[in-house]
């Protein structure tokens, strides 16, 4: 990853981004909650690109279009802006280091040299003066042209607005821009006199795309610019969208839940999951080719606009995490049909997933087993199970054989089981069951231009059979060789 | 097995008398500004067990065709004339009396006279809407009550139409004994049961109407065997009492009517608790069982949960819950995933396509996205300013459009995988309604347009159920070429 962020001519670099808002609990003395709307995020947009942004709702997409804009102060992270390379190269060095070495206390001097970095190059450091220089270069684009627009202002002074507060010139100049704007999106002179409500949907984005061009800035951020409007009005607006590009040398950040528009406006995606990318690369290689399990069913819910090719579909279970406390490890693996063992499972789930083996009846041999009188958490990686009697050594085989049984059936939360053990005691027996050790996947470039976030590229699966005996179930496919 | 009931079905469908017909439909809605021709001259028809698409852009006339199928149009609304046929029933049956009452000399509708009619009208059409033919809302945050319980509404459309069936349910299950319902445990456990082989079991124990309860049971997949037998013997046990039993064996003996001690009884708050307390419990049972059916998860949390707990896939699901709750003939869904995530709408599709194969239901399927409609749909109407323009077997349409509108439509949707430079796009925007372009509606935009087109376009059948409203296939295939 690190040597495809320090390629050339990158326009913006975030780095580590992360926006958490405060949620409320209702308890006065309770724990401050967060929602961890956008984390981690690292991410850059090249000169006279067009990057397209994907994602279900709630994953953060919009969140980090705003960043973008510093229409929002991140919790942590930088933004860089027309950055020098190396400066920014530096400044992800230092962080790399600090992640392997923790920094010793707030005088450590990779602290302080990044700290230098940020306040002189992020644009969240910036100052007032800087930041008015700064919001020349970036503007924004809404989903819904109805309410971006001022109802009460005409087309003329929509336009004009950001041009004096720009100080663009005198007001002839000004006007004169606005219709040459109007033009270019166009729309012809006569509209200027008039009022937002008395123009079409269509009419009223290519109004609001006009004032986003006005200041000419060098990055527009599109937030779902046509998810608004009718199919023939989308394909002006996107043709509209192309040809401005070429035209004022832009580069745009491309938000939609749309991916047949996005694979057909951008040149390279990055996909985001409950506010985290899980795969960035070029359009054509990850929509050939997706690499992450939630791009693969993400592409492959896409309803195709054909009748003949039927394609496999694969049904995501459940539903979008919670943020606030969203799961351990990778935030997919709940849902995600080739979770394995470091993707994560905490020892909740797995005892669920545990307990239910036990109870459910589906295998006869545990029938005999005493009832559970409690399960509990121990740490981070074990969890309790105690029964009203004994567990003799055979039942503790029957239950190794019928988790394996599990596994094999699907659940994919026993994977994450390393050791079951038994231990007795007048009061009955304690299963203790450990789980093996999770890791945070990383962004890591696996070919080309391609990044993803998972762990089926980059750790060994299955090195260790489950409990020690029987076949491997995982069937996955096998990770592409780099 | 199944290809062959497949054909089998298929035949049926082409033999039979169609389940909907709607004939010559034309509504309009009165404002300020003037008439707006909402719909004008729609004829389609719906075949039992089919789906059947209509989709076109924003103001094209389906949500309202679909709410004047079910008889919902808005009371500032009024169909002047047409045939809507629902299942034999002609729901349109005194349209031009109506019509007539509402209409005032300076081309405006008695709104009160209007009113009343409807009043009227609900009364007699209440006994199928909701029962034979349901609706799936767009929306189901604004379709759902946020004060009432998911269960409570869920349980409304059963109490509604279906207290015969509650009835029916609680006193068979009265009638059940522990031994025999241990006869189908017995055979249940020993091998799985098909839902024939079922009820000639039931049908030998005496325990018929019990059916649809045991096969629930059978057919659940979050329980395991053990726990299906042990909840088939539960049945047993949830009896009423003999006073109540004797209440309902009497409105059963009355055909849902109550006798007249009882409404008496009614009337008193307390009293009438007492009367139907077992039938809201046993609808809420029902509840329980539909969202199950639509797989929804924690069913049992979630009928005590308000809709603005749950996500919008999962308010979807209760939407399509209620929907189904009749076993309706036909459903018409409006726009049901159009507010849903790509991954979520994938779900709902599937889900969708499952229950049309259980219950053998109709579906008449909204929506403005053609991907989604080459998902779901058999046959398919495209809908332009009020009209039909074109009606096609899904596969036929998207081979061989033939309507001007349809083949712009088609083309300016970006094709998935394709890489064009420019999409192709629909000049120009939809017409006024109010004063409609001339003869065919789409004229004042269509690329192939000719001196003909200012007459009203006849409705051509083209090919197999492909019909097309386009001069220029009117001679032969004369214009076709030029």
């Amino acid at each position: 990853m690190r040597n495809t962020l320090t390629s050339e001519e990158k326009l913006v670099q975030g780095t580590r981004l992360k926006a958490y808002f405060p949620a409320k609990t209702g308890k006065i003395l309770a724990k401050a909650l967060y929602v961890h709307a956008v984390d981690n995020v690292d991410f850059f947009i090249k000169k006279r690109e067009v990057v397209g942004l994907v994602g279900e709702s709630g994953c953060g997409k919009t969140t980090l279009g705003r960043l973008i804009l510093r229409l929002l102060e991140p919790t942590a992270g930088a933004l860089f802006f027309e950055a020098d390379n190396d400066v920014v190269k530096r400044y992800l060095q230092l962080l790399d280091d600090m992640e392997i070495n923790a920094p010793r206390g707030k005088s450590d001097p990779r602290l302080e040299e990044a700290a230098t970095i940020e306040k002189e190059y992020s644009i969240f450091k910036y100052g007032r003066k800087e930041m008015k220089k700064y919001r020349r270069n970036t503007h924004i684009v809404f989903q819904d042209p109805n309410s971006s627009l001022d109802p009460r202002m005409l087309i003329k002074d929509i336009i004009a607005e950001p041009l004096k507060a720009h100080r663009y010139g005198s007001k002839a100049e000004i006007y004169e821009r606005a219709t040459s704007l109007l033009a270019a999106c166009g729309l012809e002179a006569q509209y200027m006199n008039r009022f937002p409500h008395e123009l079409s949907g269509g009419q009223r984005q290519r109004v609001a795309i006009a004032r986003a061009l006005a200041v000419s800035p060098k990055l527009v951020i599109l937030d779902e610019p046509t998810s608004a409007l009718d199919v023939s009005v989308q394909a002006q607006v996107l043709n509209l969208l192309k040809k401005l590009k070429k035209e004022f040398n832009l580069s745009l950040l491309f938000i939609s839940h749309h991916l047949i528009v996005v694979r057909y406006m951008a040149d390279r995606i990055l996909v985001m999951y409950a506010g985290e990318v899980v795969e960035a690369g070029e359009t054509e290689e990850v929509f050939k080719d997706p690499l992450h399990p939630y791009t693969t069913a993400l592409l492959s819910a896409v309803p195709v606009p054909d009748a003949k090719t039927k394609r496999e579909r694969i049904i995501l279970q459940g539903e979008v995490p919670n943020l606030i406390n969203p799961p351990t490890g990778c935030r997919f693996h709940p849902r995600c049909p080739q979770a394995f063992e470091v993707c994560g499972w905490s020892p909740r789930e797995v005892k669920e997933s545990f307990t239910f083996t036990l109870t459910s009846g589906r295998y006869p041999t545990l029938t005999s087993l005493p009832a559970i009188e409690s399960a509990v958490e121990i740490d981070d990686l074990t969890f309790e199970v105690r029964l009203s009697g004994d567990v003799s050594d055979n039942n503790l085989a029957e239950i190794k054989k019928a988790t394996e049984r599990e596994i094999l059936e699907g659940n994919r939360a026993l994977k994450a089981v390393k050791e079951i053990q038994v231990s007795k005691s007048p009061a009955g027996s304690t299963i203790t069951v450990k789980l093996y050790a999770f890791k945070m996947p990383r962004l890591t470039l696996v070919k080309g231009q391609h990044t993803v976030a998972c762990h089926l590229y980059t750790e060994q699966k299955g090195q260790v059979p489950i409990l020690n005996q029987g076949a491997s179930p995982r069937q996955e496919k096998e990770a592409p060789s780099t | 097995m199944r290809l062959t009931q497949e054909a089998e079905l298929d035949l049926e469908k082409q033999t039979s008398e169609p389940l909907l017909r709607v004939n010559g439909l034309r509504v309009s809605f009165i404002t300020r500004a003037g008439r707006i021709q909402a719909i004008d001259d729609v004829s389609f028809e719906v075949k039992a067990g089919e789906t059947f698409g209509l989709v076109g852009e924003t103001g094209c006339g389906k949500s309202q065709t679909a709410l004047a199928v079910m008889r919902l149009t808005p009371e500032a609304g009024v169909i002047e004339r047409g045939e809507i046929w629902f299942s034999g029933t002609n729901l349109t049956e005194n349209i031009a009396k109506e019509f007539k009452l509402t209409q005032k000399k300076n081309n405006r509708v008695k709104l009160k006279t209007n009113r009343s009619m409807l009043k009227r009208l609900n009364q007699k059409i209440n006994r199928i809407r909701g029962k034979e033919m349901s609706m799936i809302f767009q929306e189901p945050m604004t379709s759902l009550n946020p004060v009432y319980t998911v269960g409570r509404q869920v349980s409304e459309t059963l109490l509604r139409h279906s207290v015969n069936m509650l009835v029916d349910r609680i006193i068979a299950r009265n009638a059940a004994t522990e031994e025999k319902l241990k006869d189908i445990t017995n055979a249940a456990s020993r091998q799985e049961l098909s839902q024939t082989e079922l009820r000639k079991l039931l049908q030998r124990t005496g325990l018929k109407e019990l059916e649809d309860q045991i096969w629930f049971i059978l057919s659940r997949k979050d329980i395991g065997a053990t726990q299906k037998m042990r909840a088939i013997s539960n049945l047993a046990q949830h009896k009423v009492k003999s006073t109540t039993l004797a209440f309902l064996v009497r409105l059963k003996k009355s055909n849902g009517q109550l006798p007249v001690e009882y409404r008496i009884l009614n009337k008193i708050p307390i009293a009438r608790r007492w009367l139907t307390g077992a039938i809201e419990k046993e609808a809420l049972k029902v509840s329980s069982e539909l969202l199950s059916l639509v797989n929804m998860p924690n069913v049992e949390n979630v009928l005590r949960q308000y809709p603005h707990e749950l996500s919008g896939g999962m308010r979807q699901r209760v939407m399509i819950a209620m929907a189904i709750a009749t076993r309706p003939k036909l459903i018409i869904a409006d726009e049901p995933t159009s507010a849903l995530d790509v991954t979520v709408q994938a779900q709902i599709l599937e889900l969708l396509r499952e229950l049309k194969r259980t219950f053998n239901s109709a579906i008449l399927f909204i929506s403005h996205d053609i991907g989604v409609i080459s998902e779901i749909c058999d046959r398919v109407g495209v809908m332009y300013a009020g009209n039909l323009v074109e009606v096609a077997r899904l596969d036929q349409l998207f081979a061989d459009p033939k309507h001007p509108y349809t083949q712009g439509l088609f083309a300016s949707v970006p094709k998935y995988g394709e890489k064009r430079e420019l999409l192709q796009t629909i000049e120009g925007t939809v017409p006024d309604l109010i004063d409609p372009p001339k003869g065919c509606r789409f004229r004042t935009r269509c690329p192939r347009v000719h001196e003909k087109c200012s007459n009203v376009p006849p409705w051509l059948e083209i090919g197999r159920e492909h019909g097309v409203s386009c001069w220029l296939y009117a001679d032969g295939e004369k214009h076709v070429n030029q």
